[in-house]
């Protein structure tokens, strides 16, 4: 695993970024590269701008809460769909710590929409990397739609704008 | 026109679109900054359809989330089932017979033909030929009827199970889609005349709404919209799932033939042709269906919807589905419900790119450049 020449790549241009880690299913994906999430942009930027096989199209980002916290996942492929990378790394959930990531819009242009959804439905701060945090409008939630959906902890509002909501067949286990 | 709109905005004119109106695809708005006739600058705002899909999923049981994920893109709900079920059954390790993979893949084959018939509807309203529609209409029926025969619902079918699908084929089924091919196949020249050779349909697809390859990379644009641009890409064939290795396939992909390369009228071409791609993969799979099994035993005969989990895992599955590439990312906790199942829905790059092909476009154009994206409202929002 550690003569994967797109580690030693990381390794050189950042050492100390890659973190050991679980590898990823039973799939034919890679193993992925958990990396410390404050890299995330230089090594997406790499990653793009690797001659031998541009990791060009940011196919999908999603994000999922775990025990230890919520791990994000980068599925990366080139345009052919014959080479497939994945960036992982976790976000510890400290109340008192803002979930704040590198925005990778300005490498991969698509993740726009698909931070837009994780900053709406995890409660995830995106910033650029000239510190400013990314503007997020119009999206799936109504502007004062309280919580973050697709956290483990939510809870359903019981009523939203004066309308009464029972969800009976939700609270289940 | 392709000034920076946004400094002159205030000389401009707003005009909302939505989120209900009937030249748009489903519920979303349209900020459109007019200069005349011309679109000078858009934005798009989606949301309205949104269903807490993904969340639903990790509420219910594994069995029962079978059911929800037919609800991701109601107009080809096989897709969703598909993806859902590929990512499931990785994590099981579970193999799923042969027969019952030919006949997802004709049930998915049949879902494309139906979502390009649509697709086409829509294209043949924005050019205002309505009676196109009737026709078209007229022939997605009878893969209605199909779906109806197969698996008992025309719409929503909850049709696949994990370790394969519901239900065998009837007699008489493989009949009935030979039939439908060679219906459709007639109908290709009809379709021809009315659209791909018809001087109105030209005149109002050609050279509008181009979309460069460098365009629907940097957006993401995958499935016919991207081949419609020249981008020869295909997950049926670039990494094959089911058992489409084994069935002879060439992906359409667009030209410029008629007009400009990446164009409207390619973006129909493609579709077109893709229906005709079907129907040459729905013969081959039809001959090819072995006999055995349609589900993996022990798996399917459960009485409880509950009585099932899935060891603690994760897997990302990927499909090539009517309007692009849909990825499903499923997480299990060992639990009897899933902890995360996340889309990767084509649309959304549709949607990302759509202000750029509207800008500089002529108002009369827009129904149809909408329409070209075949956009997906329900999966964009889920």
């Amino acid at each position: 695993m550690d003569n994967d020449p797109l580690r030693l790549k990381i390794e050189q241009a950042f050492p100390g970024v890659l973190l050991e880690g679980r590898p990823f299913g039973k799939s034919d994906w890679p193993s992925p590269l958990w990396i410390a999430s404050h890299a995330l942009a230089g090594v997406a930027k790499l990653l793009k701008q690797d001659p031998s096989a541009p990791l060009t199209f940011l196919e999908n980002l999603s994000v999922v809460e775990l025990e230890q916290g919520l791990i994000a996942s980068y599925f990366l492929s080139t345009r052919d769909f014959k080479k497939k990378a994945m960036i992982r790394f976790t976000l510890a959930l400290d109340p008192l710590v803002p979930l704040v990531i590198p925005s990778v819009k300005q490498v991969w242009p698509m993740a726009k929409p698909m931070e837009q959804e994780i900053s709406e439905l995890f409660g995830i701060q995106f910033v650029l990397p000239n510190g400013q945090k990314v503007a997020h409008s119009g999206g799936l939630l109504a502007p004062d739609w309280a919580g973050y959906p697709l956290r483990k902890a939510y809870s359903f509002p019981s009523q939203f704008q004066g309308v009464t909501h029972a969800r009976n067949g939700v609270s289940r286990g | 026109m392709r000034m920076d709109w946004i400094e002159n905005k205030s000389l401009l004119t707003l005009w909302e679109m939505g989120p209900y109106h009937s030249a748009l695809p489903g519920p979303m708005r349209l900020r459109l900054w007019l200069d005349g006739e011309w679109i000078a600058g858009s934005e798009v705002e989606h949301g309205f359809l949104h269903r807490g899909l993904e969340k639903c999923l990790e509420l219910h049981s594994w069995r029962e989330a079978l059911a929800y994920v037919d609800h991701l893109d109601p107009e080809a709900a096989i897709f969703g089932e598909l993806v859902f079920c590929l990512a499931v059954e990785e994590i099981l390790g579970v193999e799923v017979p042969e027969r019952a993979q030919f006949i997802r893949m004709i049930v998915a084959e049949l879902s494309r033909i139906s979502s390009h018939l649509l697709f086409m509807v829509r294209i043949a309203q924005a050019v205002g030929s309505e009676t196109i529609v009737h026709y078209l209409l007229r022939d997605r029926e009878k893969i209605l009827d199909l779906f109806e025969l197969l698996t008992g619902a025309r719409f929503s079918h909850h049709f696949l199970r994990f370790g394969g699908v519901a239900y065998d084929m009837s007699d008489g089924f493989i009949e009935r889609v030979l039939e439908v091919c060679d219906l459709i196949q007639i109908r290709m020249k009809e379709y021809n005349d009315l659209f791909t050779y018809n001087n109105i349909f030209v005149k109002r697809s050609a050279n509008i709404g181009v979309l460069t390859a460098a365009q629907a990379f940097a957006a993401g644009v995958t499935g016919p919209n991207a081949r419609a641009c020249g981008v020869d890409v295909d997950l049926r064939r670039e990494c094959p799932y089911l058992r489409y290795q084994d069935l002879d396939f060439n992906p359409a992909v667009g030209a410029g033939e008629v007009g400009s390369l990446g164009d409207v009228h390619d973006r129909f071409l493609v579709r077109l042709r893709e229906m005709e791609q079907s129907i040459h993969l729905l013969r081959q799979a039809v001959r090819q269906v072995p006999a055995g099994a349609f589900s993996e035993p022990h798996r399917g005969d459960s009485a409880s919807l509950f009585d099932f989990t899935v060891a603690p895992g994760e897997a990302y599955a990927r499909i090539e589905s009517a309007r692009g590439l849909l990825g499903c990312h499923v997480v299990s906790d060992g639990k009897e419900r899933p902890c995360r199942v996340q889309f990767r829905v084509p649309t959304q790059g549709h949607l990302l790119v759509l202000p750029e092909l509207l800008q500089g476009a002529r108002i009369e154009d827009l129904s149809v450049i909408l329409a070209s994206l075949d956009l997906g409202m329900a999966e964009a929002d889920r």
